[in-house]
């Protein structure tokens, strides 16, 4: 298993080399660039701007520069945000982002998964349909709809939880601003989760070995929890690493409505504002996430199926 | 007083185009210790029948009518109460063992939640139990295997599995669905041998249901013949077999190939014409998946040395278990994968070295009609586009209309009418399929047609129907067929001369005559010993020298002869030397004994 | 396994005989209740998006300062209130919905030509080709969909017509995933290896045996995808990246009405709600294909 996984990180290095250097030259092949501003800088001022942060070298140096730069842990400082470097912009946006993104998809595994297995079980009966019905909703209405509606009625109306913020001095204080967020976030995860259950749910349960089972007299609930979960959630598990690695690092939208300082916006106003070292810096961040948890899936995969474990 | 005693069965299913009746009305009893075989063609109800009785009806089926066993009514009896008689009163066995057993739990574990569910047992006790009656399926290591996954045992091995699970809580009727249908005939045979000598230990009775007549011949009592839902003739076996009264069961019976019957091959060579094709010392060899990067990709060697020659029409017969090697040998020969040694030779242009012109010319001239009937026409082309296709691509020499003149023409003669010329596969049965197959296959008048399995996956008295027509056409046509077969009757039927495989080596060449009345190997000795006759009064005389194991793999070969770990004759010099293909009196075979097991038949 | 292809065989004679795949596929679909009523549903919002502009005696952009956001009412025929410049949410609404499912229809082309032919050009050819092809499918999935999109509509400068084009591009890597899965399966189907033995040459097996047998997993995606992008153009319309006033979408519009929702929810219910409609209709739709399409449920 260990010499699988140092296999697996060697091969993730081309891949994020490739990665990176193909972010690079698509943001600096946008127009514009990080200080154009209302009014236009005096040349010799910007050329100096443009020296001190290696602006003015060819492309190709400045790109090996970063990946220098990123080798030792060192993202680079931000443009936009003055004095600060991107490392610290992401230290500070991450957590937030990932206290909301991992409530959100543990609440929406939990939901999911029930709500697609009692639906595949309930096959084509009222309250299958009840259950897709819902999660169509889930899919269909956008979050920046869910969002202000949830502050109308939880906030202003019953004035039950904050509209918004992130106070930060101590978790049990953020909790109510968080549980809006959480089930924004969630709700769509929970649609595509409880529909993805049920379809391969079905699959399962038409199987020989069920068949195999419910001739051996087994009940339906041993058949379904000792028999079948395990070979349904295997899709499950595949959609969960790249969506758990894209909603750790935050929506903008979400920040946006509940005013919450994640990782999200980051994504949208660095490359709103050509700020070259924060949008590389966050793009890199999601990228070894993304890459990141694929293997952590594949390892659970080995763990759950004993055909993988002998192969790998 | 009967087990079982079933009274008017029906199933139907409701369907979206109305209600299908599966089962229309079945009667039949069962003693303890009794079998019963149930055999019909595909879709004539009968595994619908015992489905039935163990209430595992797809949610669309219901079954109405009686089915009184050991005093209770099964039919529209409540789940609950049925729970506590499956897998402990009534047990079944699927027919894929390769799917029946979940492979996300160890054997252990799937068989023991049988005993701790009916019988109370704990855990310990149930394993405990297991491992005995894994022994009793004689599994090798039974202990152990209680560990072990489901994909770590071979096909023959996962069917003894299911077995001892349906036998844990000693039921009083075992229900077998087509149980051996997926396996080879020498494992087919061995399981076959086994259920009965459980069947005397348990005194169970047996539903055995199968489309083999000559499995019913050698293991039922009695036989239940079934089509569309309905029995045709019920009977004592010998009774039936002997003087069959549906006209359905003769039709059957008459339809079935026998080993044990001479057959003439309709063909005729064609007198002193040199070899049409001839391939020579042909490897085969398939590199597989990294299991590591950098490491060396293994090769699996699924052909060696393949060697024959064939004249115009004439049929060699090409026959061998699964994973023999001999569907890779016809795709090398067409060339669909490409041979890593040897030599084909068709109407005297070597093909190796050929460039892609050479080759055009040589698919005209060699053809290929496949296992699946269905599954071998593009679901989106019709019969008439499917056929038009190879000429398209090999005879440009051909006008447009000179070309649809030909297909018309192919499409009549084995067997379409103008009216189904543009319709699709799906709307054909799989009989028409395959015509269609075979038209295909002769559009650019080929002189060598391969035909893969191209009759395994049809019913009894369709095959014989497809085989009829695959013998006129070669007789019209002069062609040379290489026919592919696991099933030693067909083969025996259709070809001149017949090659049996193993391992990828070629084990015997003869012609069909020798070949079964006298055996040069011991391996092809032993398929015709495991493979069914479909008479109860030969199949009780037969003496049976049951082959051990299963086929090794191709990825690690045993040393010396690849036969020698299973064969009965095996000598030192066979695990150590690998015989050559020899040439004898009666034909070719690569044996160290071949003389001294030839001359034991004689 | 000899025999479950007979048990096929026979079933799909039983139930099949006399009928195209597609009649088939179509007569299941019509008997799905959901997806006949989404179907119409989203045929009405079609044709009223489409011909309800030209027929309405207000224009979209007219502002009217004697309406100025006014509740739903049959006075002056504002059926769906005024927006707070006073302009008809109504014909704003329909002609939203004409960028919004452009959008969708023209990103979805654009990733469907990509996708297939990527898709089944790895599938087909295997090997390295496809190992290749496919590790660029991985490298692109592993960026920010979202700073993608962002980076082209930098690009591209905010034309529309572009943007569509942007979305689609990026949009087709599930596609080429499915395709190229799909490709794999039928590669190893009989037929494709007849058409090899006779002697069709690669790009005919790719587009007589492959592409049409491809439709079906093409067909439900595609219906899948449509809501997608529409969801993708109203989150840009959320950052104020999407197309400009007066011109509209139905993103535009929700995010409008989401502002305002407190005191004048008539902005947002209307144009959520026919989004909503739209995006649900569409998947339903697709769920329905994909029951019509799977023949084992064909089974008797």
């Amino acid at each position: 298993m260990f010499r699988y996984a140092l296999r697996r990180v060697f091969a993730a290095i081309p891949t994020l080399l490739i990665l990176i250097a193909l972010a690079f030259f698509m943001i600096r092949a946008a127009p514009g660039g990080p200080f154009d501003t209302e009014k236009t800088l005096h040349p010799e001022i910007e050329a100096k701007i443009r020296a001190a942060y290696h602006l003015d070298e060819p492309l190709i140096q400045q790109l090996g520069r970063y990946l220098s730069g990123l080798a030792q842990g060192d993202f680079g400082p931000s443009f936009q945000y003055t004095d600060r470097t991107v490392t610290e912009l992401i230290r500070e946006g991450f957590p937030v982002s990932l206290q909301l993104g991992a409530c959100a998809m543990l609440l929406a595994l939990l939901i999911g998964v029930s709500a697609g297995g009692w639906a595949a079980l309930r096959q084509n009966r009222a309250s299958d349909h009840a259950v897709m019905a819902a999660s169509m909703t889930g899919i269909s209405i956008p979050n920046f709809v869910i969002g202000p509606l949830l502050i109308l009625v939880f906030a202003v109306h019953l004035d039950w939880l904050p509209a918004g913020g992130w106070p930060s001095e101590s978790l049990f204080e953020r909790l109510p601003n968080m549980v809006m967020p959480v089930v924004a976030l969630a709700l769509p995860q929970i649609a595509y989760i409880a529909r993805l259950t049920r379809g391969s749910m079905i699959e399962v349960l038409r199987s020989n070995f069920i068949r195999m089972a419910r001739a051996q007299g087994l009940a339906q609930s041993t058949i379904l929890l000792r028999h079948a979960l395990k070979p349904g959630l295997l899709p499950v598990l595949s959609y969960l690493g790249p969506a758990t690695a894209a909603v750790i690092t935050g929506s903008v939208v979400i920040e946006q409505i509940f005013g919450v300082p994640g990782l999200g916006r980051h994504f949208v106003q660095g490359a709103l504002n050509r700020d070259y070292t924060l949008v590389m810096g966050v793009v890199v961040f999601y990228g070894i996430l993304i890459i990141l948890f694929n293997f952590l899936v594949d390892i659970c995969y080995g763990f759950l199926d004993p055909r993988v474990r002998q192969r790998s | 007083m009967s087990l079982i005693e079933v009274r008017d069965l029906k199933v139907d299913f409701a369907t979206p185009d109305g209600t299908v009746h599966a089962v229309r009305g079945i009667d039949f009893g069962l003693q303890a210790g009794r079998t019963l075989g149930i055999v019909g063609e595909s879709g004539s109800g009968k595994s619908q029948t015992v489905l039935s009785l163990m209430g595992l009806l797809a949610d669309n089926g219901r079954s109405s009518g009686s089915a009184r066993f050991e005093g209770r009514e099964l039919i529209g009896m409540a789940d609950r109460e049925l729970r506590g008689i499956r897998g402990n009163r009534i047990a079944m066995i699927f027919q894929d063992p390769m799917t029946s057993l979940n492979p996300y739990l160890k054997i252990g574990v799937q068989m023991s939640q049988v005993l701790e569910l009916h019988e109370g047992m704990s855990r310990r006790q149930a394993l405990r139990r297991c491992g005995e009656l894994l022994e009793a399926v004689r599994i090798p290591d039974a202990g152990k295997r209680l560990q072990s996954w489901p994909h770590e045992l071979s096909g023959g091995m996962r069917q003894r599995v299911t077995i001892a699970t349906a036998l844990l809580c000693t039921p009083a009727l075992l229900i077998a669905d087509e149980p051996t249908t997926a396996l080879d005939v020498t494992v087919q045979a061995q399981i076959l041998t086994l259920m009965q000598e459980l069947r005397r230990d348990f005194n169970a009775a047996i539903i055995f249901i199968t489309h083999d007549l000559g499995i019913v011949a050698g293991f039922c009592d009695d036989v239940l013949v079934m089509q569309d839902g309905e029995c045709k003739e019920r009977g004592s076996v010998d009774r039936v077999y002997a003087e069959p009264k549906h006209p359905y069961t003769q039709r059957l019976l008459a339809a079935v190939p026998r080993l044990d019957r001479d057959a003439r091959p309709r063909g005729k060579r064609a007198a002193g014409a040199g070899p049409v094709l001839d391939v020579e010392g042909l490897d085969v060899v398939y590199s597989l998946d990294r299991p590591r990067l950098f490491a060396p990709r293994p090769k699996l060697q699924a052909v060696t040395t393949g060697t024959f020659t064939i004249s115009p029409g004439e049929t060699l017969g090409v026959v061998g278990e699964s994973g023999c090697g001999k569907s890779s040998l016809a795709r090398a020969v067409i060339g669909l994968v490409p041979p890593s040694a040897g030599r084909v030779t068709l109407l005297g242009g070597d093909l190796q070295d050929a460039g892609k012109k050479t080759w055009m010319a040589a698919r005209r001239n060699m053809q290929m009609i496949f296992q699946d009937p269905l599954a071998s026409l593009n679901p989106r082309m019709t019969a008439r586009q499917i056929v038009a296709e190879p000429l398209g691509a090999c005879r440009p020499d051909l006008s447009r209309a000179e070309r649809d003149e030909r297909v018309v023409r192919i499409l009549n003669r084995v067997g379409l009418t103008d009216g189904q010329l543009d319709r699709y596969p799906h709307e054909f049965s799989g009989g028409q399929c395959q015509r269609i197959g075979i038209a295909r296959a002769l559009a650019p008048g080929p002189a060598v047609v391969i035909c893969d399995e191209a009759v395994s996956a049809l019913d009894v008295s369709i095959r014989a129907q497809i085989v009829d027509l695959l013998m006129e056409l070669q007789d019209e046509l002069g062609l040379a067929l290489i026919f592919i077969a696991h099933d030693l009757a067909v083969v025996r039927q259709i070809s001149h001369r017949v090659v049996v495989m193993y391992l990828g080596r070629a084990m015997e060449v003869a012609q069909s005559e020798h070949l079964y009345a006298r055996p040069m190997h011991p391996y092809t000795r032993a398929l015709i010993e495991a493979a069914p006759i479909p008479d109860p009064a030969v199949e009780r005389s037969r003496k049976r020298e049951l082959l051990e194991g299963e086929p090794p793999s191709p990825l690690n070969p045993p040393p010396g002869c690849a036969f020698s770990a299973r064969c009965n004759f095996a000598i030192d010099r066979c695990r150590q030397e690998t015989p050559q293909l020899r040439t004898l009196a009666q034909g070719m075979a690569a044996c160290h004994r071949a003389e001294e097991i030839a001359a034991r038949r004689a | 396994m000899r025999k479950s292809r007979v048990n096929r065989v026979a079933l799909q004679k039983a139930s099949g005989a006399g009928r195209g795949l597609w009649s088939d596929a179509w007569r299941a679909l019509k008997r799905n209740r959901a997806a006949m009523s989404a179907a119409i549903i989203l045929a009405v919002v079609a044709v009223l998006c489409v011909f309800g502009p030209e027929l309405s005696p207000v224009e979209f952009d007219k502002l009217d300062w004697d309406y100025v956001s006014v509740p739903p009412s049959f006075e002056g025929w504002h059926l769906f209130g005024t927006d707070d410049l006073g302009r008809d949410l109504f014909v704003r609404t329909l002609v939203g919905g004409r960028i919004s499912l452009m959008v969708g229809l023209v990103a979805t082309a654009v990733s469907l030509v990509i996708g297939i032919s990527y898709g089944a050009i790895a599938g087909y050819l295997g090997g390295r080709v496809d190992q290749v092809m496919m590790r660029i499918v991985d490298i692109l999935y592993a960026m920010p969909f979202m700073f993608l999109v962002i980076l082209l509509m930098v690009l591209f400068g905010r034309n529309i017509a572009l943007i569509f084009v942007a979305i689609g591009a990026i949009n087709w890597l599930d596609m080429a995933r499915i395709v190229r899965g799909q490709t794999l399966s039928i590669k190893r189907r009989e037929f494709v290896e007849a058409a090899q033995a006779a002697g069709v040459t690669t790009p005919r097996i790719i587009r007589r045996h492959i592409v049409p047998n491809l439709f079906g997993v093409v067909v439900v995606y595609v219906t899948l995808t449509i809501p997608q992008v529409i969801l993708v153009e109203s989150f840009l319309s959320f950052l104020g990246l999407g197309v400009q006033e007066p011109m509209t979408s139905w993103g535009a519009l929700v995010n409008e009405g989401a502002k305002a929702m407190e005191n004048e929810p008539w902005g947002l219910i209307f144009s959520a709600g026919f989004l909503a409609a739209t995006l649900f209709c569409c998947n339903f739709i697709g769920d329905g294909l994909r029951d019509a399409l799977d023949p084992r449920d064909r089974s008797a």
